[in-house]
């Protein structure tokens, strides 16, 4: 059972990261759904540590790139390099960088230029790299964990709207609770690390793929992601008052697609066949708030899309139950 | 959308089962509109009767009762997947009811994951019964209904009560009021016999007191009235507003005490003998008492009557007064000649001539005895114009003072009108004729510093001086441009 896979690969995880719970779900279903992924947290949250369990759990690769400024797209993707042979012929074969790979880690993604984000995000969307006149494709599945720092925004590059739609979700790391940073502090003092068990592999993370494209999706769901979405565009017949007051771009339809895509993906880790309302309004959050660009008001008055689509979401409770 | 095959499994059986339910909930939501709507049409007939709600309307309400009740039928469908719907919330199972509905899964075209989907959501009705989730429910409107049912039941009993053959023509307060008065009348009679004795006594009196007076009389047959001390008032009201000539007469009648020499005395007269004769015999079956209580209420009628009287007199004095005045205004030199003539009034025309000489004259000479007003007429009819006009404000006095205040008010408010109009004329043609440029300057203003919370620069802003063209300003300010030339020249003279 697929649900009984996933929840294998939780019990691993849970091994190291403690807590966490929804962020290690939310990199999962965008694993699984074959999207990407970008955490806002401080430093020192385990988001590292997160992606190499995850490899370990899932048997697949992983890497990890430090973005800074002086990063070059060849960093990432990788270039072409004179090879001898053993005739002493010599060729240019092209060397794959850290982007091929089925886990990478973009740390700090913001702190590359432009250019090096541009490259990446590319490769991210393609899921190809192309160097020369050769393309290549990239390793399935491929999931980009991106990381940003929302502390030090000195001498960083904040990603642009459009970039960050192609995020399927953005999820924020929160600090851990009492209880968890107990359990954080006697797994560091204990003399024997817990090992992580490989559930399942490649093939089996692609199965569960292709089964969560096929959970079905009612017609009164679809309408409800689609409701959603348009009420956070102001400019919509449907937007919804808060959004006309406080958001200047509303979700675009990938906002609705990552709904149900990872709504899909939930109800699969809850052993169910079918995407439910709850699905879409649990996801909200973090398939819709990184593709919401807040006006003045908003910043002004300390409005976060959460608390927008929080708004959103009560409304549409109401307009449903009644 | 949806299968077809019901019955096949749990999740159609539960759909059906709860459509059932929901159905048998719109028919009651239906029919208790329906109802409410009747009956509030009901009810408003048992509460005001025909006489304010006619009968037809009552049919109206019925017919729009049902109206409503097809059309909240007809408005309330509903399908089987919004059934599944409900019962996904009601149960909190995550829509699989519904998505099972909407997908089918008991075909043989269905796919595998519908199957599947469709055993989870099976699993899930299980434990479930949808007749409880969707439970019959009294709504408001339900409720409505039962209200306006009891409402309707109790005003019957009420009219039952006072009428019991539910006579709808009177509204239930008055018929309420008018069982009350009846009740109240009925146990009085019957407990208190000595004032039925003393009413069988007024009824043999009046019967003899009609009796006589038919034996006097007998050509005049005349309603004998059961009080002459009211019949006399009434009469002497009547003949003070007639001519205030009866008075005399009236207080004669309304003597009782008078001895009854009814030899050549007018007929109205006569009646009113037999009247105090009846009353005389009616009378002498009351107890003393009783006697004095009447004569003491025959003095407070007369003292009432002459307060009526002050006070007519008094009306006609205002409103003869303020026309007197007009006219003595109008035609000083006339109104001399008219004072001359008035001066000796030896007959009724010269009396009717008293208006032009001023105030209380007119007053007076109408309520001369003598038929006043026609006196007033004859007066303004055979005089010149000074009497012409003493007669216009005696003939219509009552006219002349409301239509006095309304006409002035009105011709000063088109005297104003008018002159605003020729006013802004001028101005407008004076303004048009102007040319050239104007200066208007300005002050410079005070000097205001700025500051915003997000940036702690501090900005100034300046008032400056500066020219508007004089044919720039738009024609609703040319007054106070020409104001503003008027006060320039004025300084400099």
């Amino acid at each position: 059972m697929v649900s009984e896979q996933l929840q294998s690969v939780r019990d691993e995880i849970g091994k190291v990261i403690v807590g966490h719970e929804d962020v290690v779900e939310g990199v999962l279903t965008a694993l699984i759904s074959g999207g990407h992924v970008l955490l806002e947290g401080v430093p020192g949250l385990g988001k590292t540590t997160l992606l190499r369990t995850l490899g370990e759990a899932m048997h697949l690769n992983c890497s990890r790139i430090q973005f800074t400024p002086d990063l070059m797209p060849a960093d990432i993707l990788g270039s072409m390099v004179m090879h001898g042979g053993a005739a002493g012929e010599r060729a240019l074969r092209f060397e794959p960088g850290p982007i091929f790979a089925n886990l990478v880690l973009a740390d700090e993604i913001n702190r590359a230029t432009p250019r090096t984000q541009s490259a990446l995000l590319e490769a991210m969307q393609e899921r190809t790299v192309t160097t020369g006149n050769e393309t290549h494709g990239l390793e399935n599945p491929f999931l980009v964990m991106a990381t940003q720092n929302p502390l030090e925004m000195e001498g960083t590059y904040p990603l642009p709207e459009a970039q960050l739609d192609r995020f399927l979700l953005k999820i924020l790391v929160p600090y851990p609770n009492r209880a968890e940073m107990q359990t954080i502090a006697d797994r560091t003092m204990a003399t024997l690390q817990p090992s992580v068990r490989q559930t399942i592999d490649q093939g089996q993370v692609l199965e569960i793929r292709r089964q969560a494209n096929a959970v079905l999706v009612a017609p009164h769901v679809r309408d409800f992601a689609i409701d959603l979405v348009l009420a956070t565009q102001p400019e919509s017949a449907q937007a919804h008052e808060v959004a006309r007051k406080y958001v200047r771009y509303g979700a675009s339809p990938r906002g609705v697609q990552a709904l149900l895509q990872c709504g899909r993906v939930r109800a699969l880790f809850r052993g169910r066949l079918n995407v439910s309302e709850e699905d879409v309004r649990s996801l909200a959050g973090s398939a819709l708030r990184h593709r919401i660009i807040l006006n003045f008001d908003a910043h002004a008055e300390g409005k976060t899309e959460d608390d927008i689509l929080q708004v959103i979401l009560e409304s549409l409770d109401r307009k449903s139950s009644g | 959308m949806g299968s077809s095959n019901y019955a096949t499994d749990a999740v159609d059986r539960a759909v059906a089962k709860g459509y059932k339910s929901a159905q048998m909930q719109r028919a009651l939501r239906a029919a208790a509109l329906g109802l409410s709507v009747a009956l509030s049409s009901l009810t408003a007939l048992l509460l005001v009767g025909t006489s304010w709600f006619p009968a037809p309307l009552l049919w109206l309400g019925i017919l729009g009762g049902a109206a409503a009740a097809a059309a909240n039928w007809r408005m309330s469908r509903f399908s089987g997947y919004e059934i599944a719907r409900t019962l996904d919330r009601a149960w909190k199972s995550s829509d699989q009811v519904s998505t099972a509905y909407h997908f089918g899964g008991d075909s043989q075209e269905a796919s595998e994951v519908v199957r599947a989907q469709r055993e989870l959501a099976v699993s899930a009705v299980a434990n479930h019964d949808a007749a409880e989730a969707l439970a019959l429910k009294p709504t408001p409107v339900v409720w409505v209904a039962a209200a306006l049912l009891l409402a309707v039941i109790a005003l019957a009993g009420l009219r039952y009560r006072v009428s019991p053959t539910l006579a709808l023509e009177s509204p239930l307060t008055s018929a309420l009021l008018s069982g009350e008065s009846q009740a109240e009348q009925q146990p009085a009679s019957g407990s208190d016999s000595e004032q039925s004795s003393k009413a069988a006594d007024d009824e043999n009196a009046v019967r003899l007191g009609e009796e006589l007076a038919e034996a006097r009389e007998p050509a005049e047959s005349i309603a004998f009235p059961f009080d002459p001390m009211v019949t006399g008032s009434e009469e002497a009201a009547a003949a003070e507003v007639e001519g205030l000539d009866a008075t005399a007469n009236a207080g004669d009648e309304l003597d009782f005490q008078q001895p009854s020499d009814q030899s050549g005395t007018p007929p109205g007269e006569q009646d009113n003998a037999a009247d105090e004769q009846g009353s005389n015999l009616e009378r002498s079956g009351d107890s003393p008492e009783q006697a004095e209580a009447d004569k003491s209420w025959s003095e407070e009628s007369n003292s009432m009557l002459d307060r009526l009287k002050d006070a007519l007199k008094q009306l006609r004095d205002n409103m003869s007064t303020e026309p007197a005045q007009a006219s003595a205004q109008e035609g000083s030199a006339s109104a001399e000649e008219g004072s001359d003539s008035a001066a000796s009034p030896q007959s009724d025309e010269q009396a009717g001539e008293q208006p032009a000489e001023g105030e209380g004259a007119a007053a007076e000479a109408s309520m001369d005895p003598g038929e006043p007003v026609e006196g007033a007429q004859q007066a303004s009819q055979g005089s010149g114009s000074s009497d012409g006009a003493g007669s216009e404000g005696d003939g219509d006095s009552a006219g002349a003072a409301g239509d006095g205040d309304g006409s002035k008010e009105i011709q000063q408010q088109q005297a104003q009108d008018a002159a605003f109009e020729a006013l802004e004329e001028f101005y407008l043609q004076r303004a048009e004729e102007l040319s050239g440029d104007v200066l208007v300057e300005t002050s410079n203003g005070e000097v205001f510093a700025a500051a915003t919370p997000y940036n702690p620069q501090q900005a100034s802003r300046r008032e400056g001086a500066g020219v508007a063209v004089r044919d720039e300003a738009p024609a609703a300010y040319q007054t106070f441009v020409e104001n503003y030339f008027r006060e320039i020249r004025s300084k400099q003279e």
